[in-house]
């Protein structure tokens, strides 16, 4: 790991709303002392008083390119009004290390928890140089002068902008301990401001990845083996004349086509044909081979994740044993933007514009494909068509790379819907068995739970990410023990919203949801009695008991299910109100949300998140299923995929806690108590417990 | 070969193949490029523009049908309606990454164009767009909001 040296530059810089250049001020690389060592964050401040910070993380929806600078805005004492932002790749002198290690990625729902005191800290600092350049304009003293709105104020009411003092600020030492704000004075932090990104948005101007235009850029689309694992055994070059392709080039497991167009490249691809050396336990992989051999792992022992206390002889001594059986598929990612990459190599140089979660990654892969240092390599990051994990990858970034190397001009390569939902890098299909024993009046006094699934850190010695939710429970369970086996079937899987818990939480809130039916207790009181020693948790579920007047739907004939989830530091609570009509359909009508998340900056986009979280969560329960025959994926675009429309999309209804905490993440914790609140809402209408998803696989009639 | 559409009030000639769809002849030869390609065969409204002011999808409709009709994108969406509809979807908040939004801005201006006063049903009858990030519930707000300031 780098440590950043402290220097400060001039900059000549381009702000929004602004023709031309004007000279700014830039401000940092930035040290830290505490744990963020080498955050480094860039702010310019443009003569004419605008002030562009600097967002070194991707910004695919989350709202990070508002909420990051509301941060240093509000330390800064900046006129909000005149503030903008720039995407800036984690890398070089945007790196970030902190929670996600010194890997630079954009996800764990972390960007704002790491960033929170850097960014305050570097407000703070540069109001302070802010303020030490002006009472030495003015000779002064600095505590007669106060910043506000951008503006420096004497005593005497003469004021001057910071855009008029910047280059004088610049000159300053960087202040090692600058003073924060107390933060019941906080004015920017706490309110739910306009994201700064919508008016591009809502006029088409935003640039994400498919968007970018280079000078002789060159578009290719590709053919990857429809079979996992497959790699390139012969094709014919000459296929493509008499066609508008300019070239053809093998990628890893497949081929691009090389066009002026990218329609015409793809037309092109489609009529390819590709003999594909194909892995011979591929062939005839299947989603029931994949099925039984889950249920084989798990009658295996597998390692043990967590022992607490005794869990068999408790389980022997119980009065009331329950056992189950859950099972999730494989999952896409499916974002809007299909996978996009824009390259330009030359012998001395690559630039790279692209929607990625991982700017870092792709510099190493950039360099890996080019053998350019990574002086050398410049990468771009463009605004996200969703992310949810799959831009964390770098495949596409590759094939852009050796696209452009082949060709010498820049090259954007587009996936086709039907070459995205079939080589994504999905949510692992699972089957966790859970035994739970409870006690006369006392509740759970055993619970065994035992997980089967590819792993995401495979050889790692310990798979905190797979088995994330699964263990520890979020309740008090005297005798616990859990776990996990791991399965490995060749099909390609990643980080996908949520991550393990997108699975685990299913798990254990519906299996909590069986030993209450078991302990003939109520769902909600029953998960109350498992966490008296967790103030936190119990009041985000008394809070969503009272939003959804638990016990009493709003809709006749409804049923209402609860579920709970932990991400980090955060606590959410969900009910949600579900009814099954006589011919069996499922409506989801209003989803509660209780949620803790310590601080939070902008507590609109918190809101935003939850609410795209269940959507995320419900499409995935209710139709989510990628399957597999003859070691290729089934579904190929939206008709076999389905997402949730407006016309079942439930009402959600979002309560912040209000806390002091320090702020934690909100981005995936909604997602994985959706499917068990609804499943256990189900139960409640019908009697029937779902066991397997996605939903659709039942008739309730 | 050479065609000449109206798009956002001015004609370009552009010379591709006639079975080029709209969207891509949007995107690459006209250069605008808020007309979003997702699914590629017309189900999920990212490249939603209207022709002669009807929402239809661009990645289905070959350039050589376009013919004389009118093409408007999100880029020339300056009608008062589908500046209400912009200005609504600022208030609601209701974009979070923003790439299905054009389409989805478009689907709700010809709505309300059609329909001052759209009932929820109308709404998800017609407001059948994807995103994946799950708007769903503030694109119905900044509707009924439009519907409001119309029909004040």
């Amino acid at each position: 790991m780098e440590i950043q040296l402290t220097r400060r530059t001039f900059l000549k810089t381009t702000t929004l709303g602004l023709t031309g250049l004007t000279l700014g001020c830039s401000i940092g690389p930035w040290p830290f002392d505490r744990k963020f060592s080498n955050v480094t964050v860039w702010l310019t401040i443009s003569e004419d008083n605008w002030i562009t910070i600097m967002v070194p993380k991707a910004e695919m929806g989350q709202g990070v390119s508002t909420a990051l600078p509301m941060i240093v805005a509000e330390e800064l004492e900046a006129d909000w009004t005149k503030v903008t932002f720039a995407l800036r790749g984690e890398l070089g002198d945007y790196s970030i290390s902190g929670a996600m290690g010194v890997s630079g990625i954009t996800g764990g729902s972390t960007s704002i928890s790491t960033m929170f005191e850097p960014l305050r800290e570097m407000g703070a600092a540069a109001k302070e140089m802010l303020v030490t350049a002006c009472a030495q304009r003015w000779q002064v003293e600095p505590e007669s002068l106060t910043a506000r709105n951008s503006f420096i104020t004497h005593s005497t009411m003469r004021s001057i902008t910071y855009g008029a003092l910047a280059e004088e600020a610049n000159l300053l030492p960087i202040p090692e301990n600058p003073q924060l704000k107390d933060p019941s004075a906080f004015s920017i932090i706490g309110q739910p401001l306009d994201r700064l990104d919508t008016p591009d948005h809502i006029e088409g101007r935003s640039v994400f990845g498919t968007d970018v235009k280079v000078p002789e850029m060159l578009y290719a689309a590709v053919r990857q083996s429809p079979v996992f694992g497959g790699q390139v055994a012969h094709f014919d070059p000459s296929i493509i004349e008499g066609t508008t392709a300019e070239a053809i080039l093998e990628i890893p497991g497949g081929v691009a086509v090389v066009a002026k167009s990218y329609w015409e490249a793809e037309k092109v691809a489609q009529s390819l044909e590709i003999d594909f050396h194909i892995p011979e336990e591929m062939e005839a992989l299947s989603s029931e081979d994949i099925s039984q051999q889950l249920t084989q792992d798990l009658s295996t022992p597998g390692s043990q994740v967590r022992l607490i206390g005794d869990p068999i002889a408790a389980m022997e001594s119980a009065p009331i044993k329950v056992e189950a059986l859950y099972v999730v598929p494989f999952l896409a990612h499916a974002a809007m933007e299909p996978m996009t990459c824009t390259a330009k190599v030359t012998p001395e140089s690559c630039e790279v514009w692209v929607p990625t979660q991982g700017a870092r990654i792709v510099q190493a892969v950039t360099r890996a494909n080019t053998g350019l240092d990574v002086s050398s390599i410049e990468v771009y990051p463009t605004h996200l068509g969703g992310g949810f994990g799959r831009k964390v990858e770098s495949d596409y970034v590759t094939q852009a790379v050796l696209a452009s190397k082949a060709v010498g001009k820049p090259v954007k390569v587009i996936w086709s819907r039907q070459e995205d939902m079939q080589h994504d890098y999905y949510r692992p299909a699972f089957k966790a068995e859970l035994k739970g024993g409870i006690g006369e009046s006392t509740g759970i006094i055993s619970w065994i739970g035992k997980s089967a699934g590819p792993s995401l850190m495979a050889g790692g010695f310990f798979d905190f990410m797979s088995t994330a939710g699964f263990s520890p429970l979020p309740y008090d369970v005297p005798n616990m023990s859990a776990h996990y086996v791991e399965s490995d079937f060749g099909v390609p899987i990643g980080w996908w919203r949520s991550i393990g818990s997108s699975q685990n939480v299913f798990f254990v809130e519906s299996f909590v949801d069986e030993l209450a039916g078991a302990a003939g207790e109520d769902p909600l009181t029953f998960r109350g009695e498992h966490l008296k020693n967790n103030e936190r948790r119990l009041a985000v579920l008394e809070r969503v008991a009272e939003m959804a007047n638990w016990g009493q739907p709003v809709v006749p004939g409804a049923a209402q299910g609860v579920a709970l989830a932990l991400h980090g530091a955060s606590v959410l609570a969900q009910i949600a109100e579900v009814s099954v009509d006589s011919g069996g359909e499922i409506r989801v009508h209003t989803v509660y949300c209780a949620l803790d998340c310590g601080g939070v900056v902008n507590p609109d986009i918190v809101e935003a998140q939850i609410e795209g979280a269940v959507i995320f969560g419900l499409t995935a329960a209710l139709y989510g299923e990628i399957t597999i025959e003859n070691g290729r994926v089934r579904q190929s675009n939206f008709h076999d995929y389905p997402l949730i429309t407006m016309i079942d999309a439930p009402l959600v209804k979002t309560t912040i806690i209000k806390s002091d905490a320090r702020p934690s993440g909100v981005g995936e914790i909604g997602v994985p108590p959706i499917a068990p609140a609804v499943t256990n809402a189900i139960f409640a209408a019908t009697g029937h417990r779902v066991r397997y998803l996605p939903i659709s696989l039942y008739e309730f009639s | 070969m050479k065609f000449s559409i109206n798009v956002n009030r001015k004609f370009y000639t552009v010379d591709v193949d006639p079975q080029k769809p709209l969207l891509w002849v949007l995107r690459e030869d006209i250069g605008m490029c808020g007309t979003k390609y997702s699914c590629g065969i017309g189900i999920c409204g990212s490249c939603t523009v209207f022709l002669d002011g009807i929402a239809s999808p661009s990645c289905t409709l070959k350039v050589e049908s376009v013919g004389r009709m009118k093409v408007t994108t999100i880029e020339g969406l300056n009608s008062k309606i589908g500046r209400s509809v912009k200005e609504a979807w600022i208030e609601e908040k209701v974009s979070q990454c923003g790439y299905c939004q054009p389409g989805q801005i478009m689907k709700a201006t010809y709505l309300l164009s059609n329909n001052s006063d759209p009932s929820d049903e109308d709404i998800d009858e017609t407001m059948t767009n994807l995103c994946r990030c799950g708007t769903y519930q503030r694109i119905r707000s900044a509707i009924k909001k439009v519907a409001t300031n119309i029909n004040l």
